[in-house]
C-alpha cells in the first residue's frame, strides 16, 4: 500500500462557494469604493487650491447623474465597512483589555463615536445656513 | 531579537488607522459632499468656496482634519486592494508592491504639501 | 428503525486505483438520533467496507472527526442527520489539506507547524523543586483559558482561504496555541515565538476573514488571537526604533 495524498486546486472563484466568503468579498471591496472616494476628495483639494473657478466645476461634478450612483454605492459599503470594522476592532485590542471591557461595550462605543463624528460633521457643514 | 524585520507591521497600522478614519468620517463626508449638497437637501452655501478655503485652507482645526480624515484612509484601501488582488488569484511581485504603496505615500505627501504650502 | 431513507454523498479517493477524488453515493435509512458518524459507520458495517474516515471520543473532545459537511468544516460527531433530513447531505475531506484516502487528510504539515510555535509553557517549569509550586490566580487563567480549549480538529484550517492561497501560513489554531502560551504568566518563551507567529507566514498572511473563528467547536476564536498579535507585532515593531536591540542573537 503506497501513499499518494491527493491535493485539490484552489479554485479561483472559491469566495462564491460560501455566504460567509462572499459578504467578506463586499467588506473588501468596499476599499474600491472608497480609495476612488477619497481620490475624488483629494481632487476637490486640489481644485479648492487652484481657486473659485475650479472649485465649482468639481461640486457641479459631484451633481453628476453618475457620479451620485457611484457615491450611493459608496455610502453603501462604508456602512457596511463600518459595521464589520466595529465588529472586528474589539476582538483585536489585548486580551488584558477585553476581561476588563466587554466587546459588545466597544462596539457600543464606536457606534456613539461615529454618531458623534457624524453630527459634528453635518452641523459644521450646514452651521449658520 | 531573531525576527527578521519587514514592513508589514507598519503597513498594518496604517490599514488599522484608515480602516478607522474610513469608518468614522466618511459616511457624513461623503453624504455631504455627494448627495446632500448636490440633491438640494442642504444648502449649496455649506460648500460654497468662501467657507471651504476659509476653513480647510486658512484654519489649521480644517487643515488638520482634513489630513487626518484623507491621509490613512488612502493607506487603509490600498492595503485592502493589495490583499485583494491575492484572493482573487493574482500575486503580485515586489514591484507591484513597490508601486501600489509608494504610489500612495506620494499621493499623502501631496495631500500634505496641498495643505502645508 | 422506519423505513425512511437519507442519501448522502461523498468524496471518496483511493490512492490505489483512483486518479482524482470522485462523489459516491450512498442511501442509508434515516435514524433521527444518528450523528453524522453514525451514518458513517452504518456505511461502513454494511454498504461498503472500504470506505476511509477518522473517528475517536464520538464527544467532540478529540477533534479526529474534522469534515466538510454541505460546504462548511464541521466535526462529524456533533452533526445530526435531523438537522439536514430530507434533503441529501455531501460529506468531503476537511479543505486545505491533501487527500489521503477518502475523508482521511494528510495533516503531516499541520503537526510541524504546531511544534515549531513550542505549544508548552517554557522556562517556569525548570524551576527547582525547592523554589515551590507555580502559582496562578483564576485572573491569569482566565487570560488564556479561551486559547486554550483548542482540540486540534482543524475545522479552522478548512475554514480559512488564505490557507487555501499560500499553504505556508501558519495557519488560525496553531497561532492561537502559540498566543495561548504567550499569555500564560508561568511562561518565559514569547521571543523564542516570535519568528513563527510575527514572520510573513505568520499573522500577517491573514485578512481577518473570520471564518475559522465561525466554525470552531470550541469556541477559541483564533481571528482574535490572529489579530491580537498583529496589535502587539506593530507595537513591537514601533518600539524596536526607539529602543537599541537588547542582545542581537
Amino acid at each position: 500500500m503506497s501513499r499518494r495524498p491527493y491535493v485539490r486546486p484552489m479554485k479561483r472563484t472559491w469566495y462564491m462557494d460560501h455566504p460567509f466568503y462572499r459578504q467578506y468579498m463586499i467588506r473588501e471591496s468596499s476599499c474600491v469604493f472608497d480609495g476612488l472616494y477619497a481620490i475624488n476628495l483629494f481632487v476637490g483639494l486640489m481644485q479648492l487650491v487652484k481657486g473659485e473657478a475650479a472649485w465649482n466645476s468639481w461640486l457641479a461634478f459631484q451633481a453628476n447623474p453618475l457620479m451620485i450612483l457611484f457615491t450611493v454605492v459608496t455610502l453603501g459599503l462604508t456602512i457596511y465597512h463600518a459595521v464589520t470594522y466595529f465588529d472586528m476592532t474589539p476582538r483585536v485590542l489585548p486580551q488584558q483589555i477585553r476581561k476588563m471591557v466587554k466587546d459588545s461595550v466597544v462596539n457600543k462605543l464606536m457606534y456613539v463615536g461615529l454618531a458623534v463624528v457624524s453630527a459634528i460633521i453635518l452641523a459644521a457643514a450646514t452651521m449658520g445656513l | 531579537m531573531s525576527n527578521k524585520r519587514h514592513i508589514e507591521p507598519l503597513l498594518w497600522s496604517l490599514f488599522g488607522a484608515g480602516g478607522t478614519t474610513i469608518a468614522f468620517f466618511f459616511p457624513a463626508i461623503i453624504f455631504v459632499v455627494g448627495l446632500g449638497v448636490p440633491l438640494e437637501i442642504i444648502p449649496a452655501e455649506a460648500l460654497s468656496y468662501e467657507r471651504m478655503s476659509a476653513f480647510f485652507l486658512e484654519s489649521w482645526i480644517g487643515k488638520l482634519a482634513l489630513m487626518v480624515a484623507l491621509v490613512p484612509s488612502y493607506w487603509a484601501c490600498i492595503h485592502r486592494i493589495y490583499h485583494g488582488a491575492h484572493d482573487l488569484g493574482f500575486h503580485p511581485g515586489g514591484g507591484v508592491k513597490m508601486a501600489c504603496y509608494g504610489g500612495t505615500l506620494i499621493l499623502s505627501l501631496a495631500t500634505i504639501a496641498l495643505l502645508l504650502v | 428503525m422506519s423505513d425512511k431513507t437519507l442519501t448522502i454523498e461523498i468524496l471518496r479517493y483511493n490512492p490505489e486505483t483512483d486518479d482524482k477524488p470522485t462523489f459516491g453515493t450512498f442511501t442509508i435509512p434515516y435514524v433521527e438520533a444518528w450523528s453524522m458518524l453514525d451514518a458513517l459507520e452504518h456505511i461502513k458495517d454494511e454498504l461498503d467496507s472500504s470506505l476511509a474516515y477518522r473517528w475517536s471520543c464520538r464527544m467532540a473532545v478529540c477533534g479526529s472527526c474534522g469534515m466538510v459537511i454541505n460546504g462548511t468544516p464541521k466535526l462529524g460527531c456533533e452533526t445530526f442527520l435531523r438537522d439536514y433530513y430530507p434533503n441529501p447531505i455531501r460529506v468531503e475531506p476537511l479543505a486545505n489539506f491533501p487527500i489521503e484516502k477518502d475523508l482521511v487528510i494528510d495533516s503531516e504539515d499541520f503537526i510541524k507547524k504546531l511544534e515549531s510555535v513550542k505549544p508548552y509553557i517554557i522556562n517556569a517549569m525548570e524551576k527547582p523543586v525547592e523554589e515551590g509550586v507555580n502559582k496562578q490566580t483564576p485572573q491569569q487563567l482566565g487570560l488564556y483559558k479561551q486559547f486554550s480549549m483548542c482540540i486540534n480538529c482543524m475545522l479552522c484550517y478548512s475554514a480559512c482561504p488564505q490557507m487555501g492561497l499560500n499553504p505556508l501560513f501558519t495557519g488560525p489554531a496553531v497561532i492561537a496555541l502559540g498566543h495561548r502560551y504567550n499569555l500564560d504568566s508561568r511562561d518565559d518563551g514569547y521571543e523564542q515565538r516570535t519568528e513563527v507567529i510575527q514572520g510573513k507566514n505568520g499573522v500577517w498572511s491573514c485578512t481577518f476573514v473570520g471564518y475559522c473563528s465561525e466554525v470552531c467547536p470550541k469556541n477559541v476564536d483564533p481571528a482574535a488571537a490572529i489579530n491580537q498579535n498583529k496589535l502587539q507585532g506593530s507595537q513591537d515593531w514601533a518600539l524596536s526604533f526607539l529602543m537599541p536591540r537588547k542582545g542581537d542573537k
